[in-house]
């Protein structure tokens, strides 16, 4: 017991606490560095240019129209569909067809920012329906309204 | 007797976190050389909640600020240096995706125009890129 007692006095091994500052810079630099903000964004694949165009059965499309000002229409309503019901309404075409593509047509005058937020609504229909586990091929198709 | 004891113990200067100064030194230049980020143009993007995190090694972006004006690598371009320009990048990594960088307010006629471009060059893969939700 005595000699276990010495044995402890004796030994003043020290860790060195003056790079301590330093190491602790470094590794904050280090995650600086490392971590890259991952961006967010909609992901989408165009149709190619030389891909030969389908003739699409009228029922298996849902159109939703962005109109100059920002507002919605689906198919031929003539009454805007407010942005809160998309969702629920694509969800429920999306159920009952599973050919249904989603054909967003926007008015080249209309806001960039209109038709995505028409797009996030589609995009969280899908989500909606995998959390479901009802599986959907995302089937969206970009198209700017002919205006004479 | 004394002073001579004086002499002796001399001020020193400790070299142990010389590897850690060193370190921290290459890290910064690091850091601060590696960095050449796109400026881009001012722009208010769109809010999402679907938004996905696009891997960054794989994008490359477009940006459109309200005025539809057209700027890739900080260049700014007409519509139709937009098909020549991502030609020579996706020659160089085919699974690009083409992020849009587009203002909120921005006409949807000049996106469009931009996607026709972007068919042309068969850089299929695009992304628009937004912020979350307040939410």
């Amino acid at each position: 017991m005595a000699k276990f007692k010495r044995r402890t006095g004796i030994s003043a091994e020290l860790v060195g606490e003056s790079s301590m500052s330093d190491v602790a810079f470094l590794l904050l630099i280090f995650f600086i560095v490392s971590t890259t903000f991952p961006e967010i964004g909609l992901p989408l694949i165009l149709p190619s240019a030389s891909g030969d165009v389908k003739q699409v059965a009228r029922v298996n499309v849902m159109q939703i129209v962005t109109s100059r000002t920002g507002l919605y229409y689906i198919d031929v309503d003539t009454e805007p569909t407010p942005l809160s019901e998309l969702r629920d309404l694509v969800g429920r075409r999306l159920v009952e067809n599973d050919k249904l593509i989603l054909s967003l047509e926007t008015h080249p005058e209309a806001p960039y920012g209109g038709m995505i937020e028409a797009l996030d609504e589609v995009m969280l229909a899908y989500a909606e329906l995998e959390r479901a586990k009802i599986d959907r091929d995302k089937r969206i198709s970009l198209k700017m309204l002919e205006v004479e | 007797m004394e002073l001579r004891r004086k002499a002796g113990s001399g001020a020193r200067i400790p070299t142990s976190s010389m590897a850690d100064i060193a370190f921290l030194l290459i890290v910064f230049f690091m850091v601060t050389t590696i960095f050449k980020l796109e400026q881009g143009l001012p722009i208010t993007l769109p809010r999402s909640i679907a938004g996905d995190k696009i891997p960054r090694e794989r994008i490359a972006h477009i940006w459109i600020d309200r005025q539809g004006t057209i700027s890739i690598d900080d260049l700014v371009i007409g519509v139709y240096d937009i098909e020549p320009l991502v030609t020579a990048k996706l020659r160089e990594n085919p699974a690009l995706i083409i992020s849009f960088n587009t203002d909120e307010k921005t006409p949807y006629g000049i996106m469009d125009e931009a996607m026709e471009r972007l068919k042309l060059a068969n850089a299929l893969r695009v992304s628009f890129t937004t912020i979350p939700h307040e939410d």
